[in-house]
């Protein structure tokens, strides 16, 4: 495991990826990732700042995530997104679904933004 | 022509992205590839080495797997030479179409779909000394390569702003008239595998 999670409100986590989300730790990112969720996180900020490996099993995992949380609103978000991480979201189109931040507090700062134009805000 | 050989199932991958890292730092992969081709290559040959450790048998030889890479004019050429049984490479790749369709797809089995679109001319075969061969060329890539490998529908789920969309620098940098491979619409037929 490379990746760290980080929960920023009841809502929301942050997750540091570390350097490789790939075959060899995608079964356990998803575990911790639905823990999460069952517990009613509804935002997922991916921190892929030091991330040089992210494989079809990696993104797959991310895709899966992001599938089980859109029904119920919630969101998968990018942010500090590394070259090699940025060429694998280009190459398969995904951009198209995971909105992108230049760093961790402009996501953060995005949800709360969110929260704020909804009278009765969840993430 | 550069030969590199890998022994442990359980380091080889960091053996080989180790490897990736000093290509990068001393530009051995230029001017063939640019810097989103050589993190493409990465992907393409840590998908195939991945699938040899997660699901390759190993019984009749101590695990062996050699990397070859030659840098072409404007591409570079790899072969990958591995000890072990052998797969149904055609038969996993259908497998694996079939499972995009799927209503709830899983998140794994999209590694031979991306590896097999992304690369020219891929070729799996017997080898000499009852090794398995897989070769293949690969380029600079061209914008959305590997964009079948998610359902186009889930795309269309979200209508992000231009402004949030990835770099524009990226997309400038690949070619506008996209990327060759075969007829343009079907990867590469490769051959039989050993089974």
């Amino acid at each position: 495991m490379s990746f760290t999670i980080q929960k920023t409100s009841p809502s929301a986590v942050v997750i540091r990826v570390g350097k490789a989300l790939d075959f060899r730790n995608a079964a356990e990112f998803k575990a911790a990732c639905q823990e999460h969720a069952r517990q009613g996180v509804r935002y997922f900020v991916l921190d892929f700042s030091g991330t040089g490996i992210l494989d079809s099993t990696g993104l797959g995992v991310i895709f899966s995530l992001y599938r089980q949380l859109t029904p119920a609103g919630g969101q998968v978000v990018f942010a500090s997104v590394s070259r090699p991480v940025q060429v694998v979201v280009q190459l398969t189109r995904t951009y198209k679904v995971f909105r992108q931040f230049p760093t961790v507090d402009a996501a953060i700062q995005a949800q709360h933004a969110s929260q704020s134009a909804r009278p009765t805000g969840t993430a | 022509m550069s030969t590199h050989q890998f022994f442990d199932l359980s380091s080889v991958i960091d053996e080989v992205h180790g490897l990736f890292d000093t290509w990068a730092e001393a530009g051995t992969l230029r001017p063939a590839l640019d810097q989103d081709g050589e993190i493409v290559l990465r992907l393409a040959v840590h998908e195939w080495i991945a699938n040899l450790v997660q699901h390759a048998a190993f019984v009749e030889r101590a695990p062996e797997i050699s990397l070859q890479v030659e840098v072409e004019d404007a591409s570079v050429r790899v072969v990958v030479e591995d000890t072990s049984r052998g797969f149904d490479l055609l038969g996993q790749l259908e497998a694996q179409s079939t499972l995009l369709d799927a209503p709830a797809p899983s998140e794994r089995g999209r590694g031979l779909l991306m590896l097999i679109t992304c690369t020219h001319d891929l070729d799996y075969r017997p080898a000499r000394e009852d090794r398995q061969r897989l070769s293949f060329r690969l380029a600079n890539p061209g914008d959305g390569v590997f964009a079948g490998l998610f359902r186009s529908a889930d795309f269309e789920s979200l209508d992000l702003e231009p402004a949030l969309l990835p770099l524009d620098d990226l997309v400038d940098g690949l070619p506008s008239d996209g990327f060759a491979f075969g007829d343009g619409s079907s990867p590469t037929s490769p051959s039989p595998s050993s089974r």
